[in-house]
């Protein structure tokens, strides 16, 4: 158990750190977003390094997760548009936020457009069809694995008429 | 909020209210959160209801499982 009478320096918030007007809401800052841009990144790497075969979802569950609750707050196209300008990525994903995120966390030597495209499809098909309490993982696999989730998702896309990209 | 993150959220809140008496505890918590994450301590992401939620890092896991480490190892060399 850690001694609370004095635990590391780092963890505690002293005072004289509190500036500017006292706000009781948390501005989602561009500090912010390099770091979730590097723990993307450090995700990517980390599946990069690992043999299992489904190391990928690692990855793939963290752009999720990230892009999702974007979506939520209806900032997601900004936000990875704001992503892209910071890696200073000039790509053609710019109105589609999974892949532009892919685009700034994933080898683009390893990580070709086509793949980028599939892997995008892939998180916008999750984002609408997945449970909240369900892990992406699952969902692929649940779906016969991502060639499979992707194929779905243009059949239901052309049945319901949706657009390549969705606005989020 | 995680179970850890509002752990040390909490201890940052019951001593910056001692300075700052004035703060309503909604505040108080923004304050805490606006420096955790400047620091890349604390993350949002979405819980199983779909919410935003915040959560400790894995930066911030790290730095917590490292000092439990340098706690434990100061115990074990204690005469």
């Amino acid at each position: 158990m850690t001694d609370l009478a004095a635990p590391p320096g780092h963890f505690w918030l002293a005072s004289t750190e509190l500036k500017g007007p006292l706000r009781d809401d948390v501005p989602y800052t561009r500090q912010a977003l390099r770091y979730d841009l590097r723990r993307l990144e450090v995700a990517w790497e980390d599946c990069q390094a690992s043999r299992q075969r489904d190391a990928i979802y690692g990855y793939l569950a963290s752009v999720f997760d990230l892009v999702a609750w974007w979506a939520t707050e209806r900032r997601a196209l900004e936000r990875a548009r704001q992503a892209l300008r910071l890696r200073s990525i000039h790509c053609r994903d710019h109105d589609e936020p999974f892949a532009a995120i892919i685009a700034c966390t994933a080898d683009a030597g390893k990580v070709d457009r086509r793949t980028r495209s599939k892997w995008s499809r892939l998180l916008r098909y999750a984002l609408k069809y997945k449970p909240a309490d369900e892990s992406l993982a699952s969902f692929i696999k649940a779906a016969g694995g991502i060639n499979q989730a992707v194929s779905r998702f243009a059949h239901q896309a052309r049945s319901e008429g949706i657009g390549k990209g969705r606005a989020l | 909020m995680d179970t850890k993150l509002r752990f040390w959220v909490g201890i940052a809140c019951q001593n910056l209210r001692l300075t700052h008496p004035g703060l309503s505890k909604r505040q108080l918590v923004a304050q805490v959160l606006r420096h955790y994450q400047h620091r890349g301590h604390a993350m949002r992401c979405l819980d199983i209801s779909g919410r935003v939620a915040w959560k400790a890092s894995p930066i911030f896991l790290e730095m917590l499982a490292d000092a439990k480490q340098d706690a434990q190892d100061e115990l074990e060399h204690c005469p």
